[in-house]
């Protein structure tokens, strides 16, 4: 029961953390779905509305986590369960519900300033910026994978030792449960750990092929912002698979060294506080695309980006059918998206799909 | 500037809806492959695609 808690309050503090927060980690050049140019960003009535939707959020936050730690004391889990899913609908609902006004009110102030006349439309591409080291390359990740492999022969080699009933599966504040000593059983852990790692290696993928944007006014910034911005996320992916894969080796080696027990709620302890404190403090540290990064500042330019407003649908989806690139900056957000009006956005969605769907219904057939 | 609903409408549906969905699973099931909150973060942080993922090889049926 406290583990489910403590995951509630977890998943509800990181949906926050990635929403609340958003208006202060975007680009500069851009405030709730608008592109504006920098030098408005720092605009006293911007600033107000950004506070506005993140104070906002944050009161709806805390006073679901209170409600949530309320109803912890009276109901049962599956009671909680419903409600705790309730809360993040309306959260969520919530925030699109504080976003949109400002958005509207964006477009209006953008269309009385206008910008795009004032200032020089310009659209800056570096044919030498893919040449640039923009990820960590992903043959590093041979280094978890070796972890894993010397790890899963080690049991193969040790597997006599194993007890009958192993740990089939440990939630994040170390609760266990066990299951038969099968050989999927016994190797859950070193399979689980290699999804984990392609999973990873398709994220820096993603990063590397992210459409490149460099903002007009700070040309020469923007670029190396958004270099920085690319090789963090990259570099704490794979610290967070290799740390990832540790974690998963200890745990897998417990199964063979009892002994090592006491010492497994400590070694989780460590990587989910590490990792979690790293996703915050890159975010705060980087900024979308770079633009929290602190570089010496060049001569602020009387330029602006091309205005492509009209193909991100309520400043939130991506729909451009001239722009080749399929993997984008999300505008309002930190992460990445996807361009719909791109060819493989759906095709990539109906293969996982049918997928996700066929694979259960032919294995069942087999 | 006017909106293109029938436009919006299946992408809201795909981006957004997906990515609740997805969290509501995470809330409800028990386990999953790898931790949870390395889930919550990826569903959060690559829109469509996080959520996607996550129904393909995050899950995990019991």
């Amino acid at each position: 029961m406290i583990k489910f808690y403590y995951s509630m309050i977890v998943i509800m503090f990181f949906v926050n953390f990635s929403i609340a927060f958003m208006p202060y980690l975007t680009r500069k050049t851009e405030n709730f779905g608008v592109s504006i140019p920098e030098s408005a960003y720092d605009r006293p009535d911007f600033k107000a509305m950004r506070k506005k939707y993140s104070v906002r959020l944050n009161i709806v936050n805390i006073s679901f986590i209170l409600l949530f730690i309320a109803g912890n004391l009276y109901l049962q889990e599956n009671t909680l369960t419903i409600i705790f899913s309730s809360l993040i609908v309306i959260y969520l609902l919530l925030s699109l519900l504080f976003y949109l006004p400002f958005h509207h009110e964006m477009k209006k102030i953008k269309q009385s300033e206008k910008w795009h006349e004032q200032y020089n439309q310009t659209i800056i591409i570096d044919p030498k910026f893919r040449v640039e080291k923009l990820i960590y390359p992903n043959y590093l990740y041979v280094i978890p994978f070796l972890i894993v492999l010397i790890v899963s022969v080690f049991t193969w080699i040790k597997f006599d030792l194993i007890p009958e009933q192993v740990p089939i599966h440990t939630s994040f504040f170390g609760e266990v449960t066990y299951g038969e000593k099968t050989f999927g059983n016994v190797f859950l852990l070193p399979s689980t750990a290699l999804i984990l790692i392609s999973l990873f290696v398709f994220v820096n993928y993603i990063i590397k092929q992210a459409k490149q944007q460099i903002s007009a006014a700070n040309p020469n910034v923007s670029r190396k912002q958004n270099i920085i911005f690319r090789r963090r996320w990259s570099l704490f992916l794979f610290v967070m698979s290799v740390l990832l894969t540790l974690m998963f080796s200890f745990l897998q080696l417990t199964l063979i060294y009892q002994t090592l027990l006491p010492y497994q709620e400590i070694v989780i302890f460590i990587v989910v506080g590490l990792i979690l404190f790293g996703v915050i403090l890159l975010s705060f540290t980087t900024g979308q695309g770079g633009s929290r990064v602190k570089l010496l500042q060049e001569e602020e330019q009387q330029k602006i980006e091309r205005d492509d407003d009209r193909y991100w649908k309520l400043g939130q989806f991506y729909v451009n059918k001239n722009d080749p690139a399929i993997f984008v900056e999300k505008r309002f957000g930190i992460g990445w998206t996807n361009n719909w009006a791109h060819p493989l956005s759906w095709i990539l969605i109906i293969v996982i799909l049918g997928l996700a769907i066929g694979l259960p219904i032919f294995i069942q057939s087999l | 500037m006017e909106l293109n609903w029938a436009l919006i409408a299946p992408l809201f549906f795909v981006q957004f809806i997906l990515m609740i969905v997805a969290l509501i699973d995470l809330i409800k099931i028990k386990k999953t492959n790898g931790p949870k909150w390395l889930w919550v973060i990826v569903v959060l942080f690559v829109s469509t695609l996080g959520p996607i993922l996550y129904f393909i090889i995050g899950r995990k049926e019991h």
